[in-house]
């Protein structure tokens, strides 16, 4: 048993309620199933309403499924509580600005995971925070700061920071690129495969970039309408598309040209 | 560790401090925030700042006018009323009754209204229907018109107008707590949280509270004015604060008789129920325009 994440025959549906009436189900995502080892990093594409962000969002546990079961080591993880998930997987929101609680410091946000998984006592805490807050490029002066204080980079990067304070096995990054500007979007890929090569965290992300996939991810799963049409490593998929539509995601770079380096290291 | 404060830092203040300083802005609520603090302090300490007993009658000083006036005597700053009793220290007294109580009523209001508004607003499904809608046939009252049907069984006494007032104000606060935590819980920073594995407790005490305790601070003064006018309006009309006990409202009511030989029996103790509701309502509005003023900003 080797692989670090199974997901099984994972679905959702989504039931609208009109009044009283039982509503009619409308499917998010039909049953889907793959794995991925330590280190390695996933990402999902697909079109707009494809379901891709409901995978993301089921693996981090924002949303339970509706059928099937995901294995973490060959736990369960539907069956954990939200504070034992979170210990193994973490997730980084789409908007950074929003997922910030914006009443309450940067520093305290980043010790609330420590108050409720570790032992450390309250300096520990700030001593740890001030660690990864270096680690993502923060200052430990941003300890005391409101997010919206912050520019949109930086409130990135204290996502970052609260996805890796646990040091999980997997982080979860929903579209969490696509409101930054090029440059820093680079930096901040450029942090995380740093992250990945330090700590062997795996990685899923939901984009829609072909550049930023090609460049980062080991796998790739293309979504359309709800189900999963492919699923393979990157230069399988890239080399030996099988479908039109992979082909139209992976190589879509012909229409907008956006400069190759820009997401390459520096 | 000293704070040695060698190199400039431009610290943007915390979202209370922004509200502060935003409503400092505005002379109004700053005058009324003010005046509110004054009264709270000479209501607080009205047994020893009363220049006369407010109950003693002066048989030499019926119907004393202002020391403004003519016949006035610097001994009688405001007066004295028909049976020879001095109007400031009656004002002063009677804020405990007419400031004091709503205070109270309106803070058991919100200790049981807060409780069962946070407790509806973080389950979910038909309990929380229940609890938000528990008291909602109250609100279908007037609170005057419930305070009368609950002295018309109990009788008249200040007791009764508190239990009355108490409990029309929880529905109010039950609501707005509920819609307000409902609002928040399902924004993108509540999901975080919840993926950091914190208790339901911490939840609702650090993390949704201090996202609505403007509009926790919106609805508390609006019941403390609301608080304000039923008492004295229940005085007023002899149901609420009984005769001798120098109640702002019961004071209007027994200047009605003189109104025209000493229109400063009336004026007065009316004066200072206008100045301290119009001033709460000012700083309620202002706190409101100072957070949709932070908000718009962020």
């Amino acid at each position: 048993m080797s692989k670090l994440l199974e997901v099984h025959e994972v679905s959702k549906y989504y039931v609208h309620k009109d009044g009283w009436m039982p509503g009619k189900p409308v499917c998010a995502l039909e049953p889907v199933s793959f794995s991925l080892e330590r280190g390695e990093t996933l990402a999902i594409m697909g079109e707009t309403g494809s379901g891709k962000s409901t995978i993301a969002k089921i693996i981090a546990g924002a949303e339970r499924p509706s059928s099937g079961d995901i294995f973490l080591n060959g736990q369960s993880l539907t069956r954990m509580s939200d504070r034992q998930r979170c210990r193994h997987v973490r997730m980084i929101f789409q908007d950074s600005l929003r997922s910030l609680n914006p009443q309450i410091t940067v520093g305290k946000q980043l010790c609330e995971p420590l108050i409720f998984n570790t032992d450390l006592n309250y300096p520990q805490q700030k001593e740890r925070v001030h660690q990864v807050l270096s680690q993502v490029g923060l200052l430990p002066d941003h300890y005391d700061f409101y997010p919206h204080m912050l520019s949109s980079g930086q409130q990135q990067r204290v996502a970052i920071a609260r996805a890796i304070v646990l040091e999980p096995q997997i982080v979860v990054a929903d579209e969490a690129f696509v409101a930054l500007d090029p440059s820093i979007r680079a930096q901040i890929i450029n942090l995380i495969l740093d992250l990945q090569e330090d700590m062997g965290i795996s990685f899923i992300f939901v984009s829609h970039s072909a550049e930023i996939v090609k460049h980062v991810s080991d796998k790739i799963l293309i979504m359309h309408r709800g189900k999963m049409i492919e699923f393979g490593t990157t230069k399988a998929l890239i080399n030996h598309p099988e479908e039109q539509l992979t082909k139209t995601l992976l190589h879509s770079e012909h229409k907008y040209k956006v400069p190759l380096h820009s997401t390459t290291k520096e | 560790m000293p704070n040695t404060n060698i190199y400039f830092q431009q610290r943007e203040p915390s979202p209370l401090r922004q509200i502060w300083l935003h409503m400092n802005a505005n002379p109004f609520a700053v005058a009324a925030f003010y005046f509110l603090a004054v009264a709270i302090v000479m209501m607080l300490l009205s047994p020893w700042i009363t220049p006369f007993n407010p109950d003693s009658q002066f048989a030499d000083a019926i119907l004393q006018p202002p020391s403004w006036d003519d016949q006035g005597e610097i001994r009688y700053l405001f007066g004295t009323d028909d049976l020879g009793r001095d109007i400031l220290s009656r004002i002063i007294a009677g804020s405990v009754y007419s400031l004091g109580y709503p205070l109270v009523a309106v803070l058991f209001a919100a200790l049981i209204g807060v409780s069962i508004g946070a407790w509806a607003g973080m389950s979910r499904g038909v309990q929380s229907s229940t609890l938000n809608h528990l008291l909602d046939v109250i609100l279908s009252i007037p609170s005057l018109l419930l305070a009368l049907v609950i002295i018309a069984i109990l009788g008249p006494s200040l007791v009764n107008v508190m239990f009355a007032i108490t409990l029309v104000l929880i529905p109010q606060f039950i609501h707005v707590v509920h819609n307000a935590i409902y609002d928040e819980r399902y924004k993108e920073y509540v999901t975080a949280s919840r993926l950091n594995g914190v208790t339901r407790w911490y939840m609702l005490t650090r993390v949704i509270f201090p996202n609505i305790t403007s509009v926790l601070v919106m609805q508390t003064t609006f019941a403390l004015s609301t608080a304000i006018l039923d008492i004295a309006a229940l005085g007023f009309l002899g149901l609420g604060v009984q005769a001798p006990a120098p109640e702002w409202g019961t004071m209007l009511a027994r200047s009605l008789d003189q109104v025209y030989l000493s229109p400063w029996m009336m004026v007065l103790p009316g004066l200072a129920l206008f100045l301290t509701i119009l001033s709460i309502n000012v700083l309620g509005d202002s706190i409101r325009a100072a957070i949709a003023e932070r908000v718009r900003n962020s």
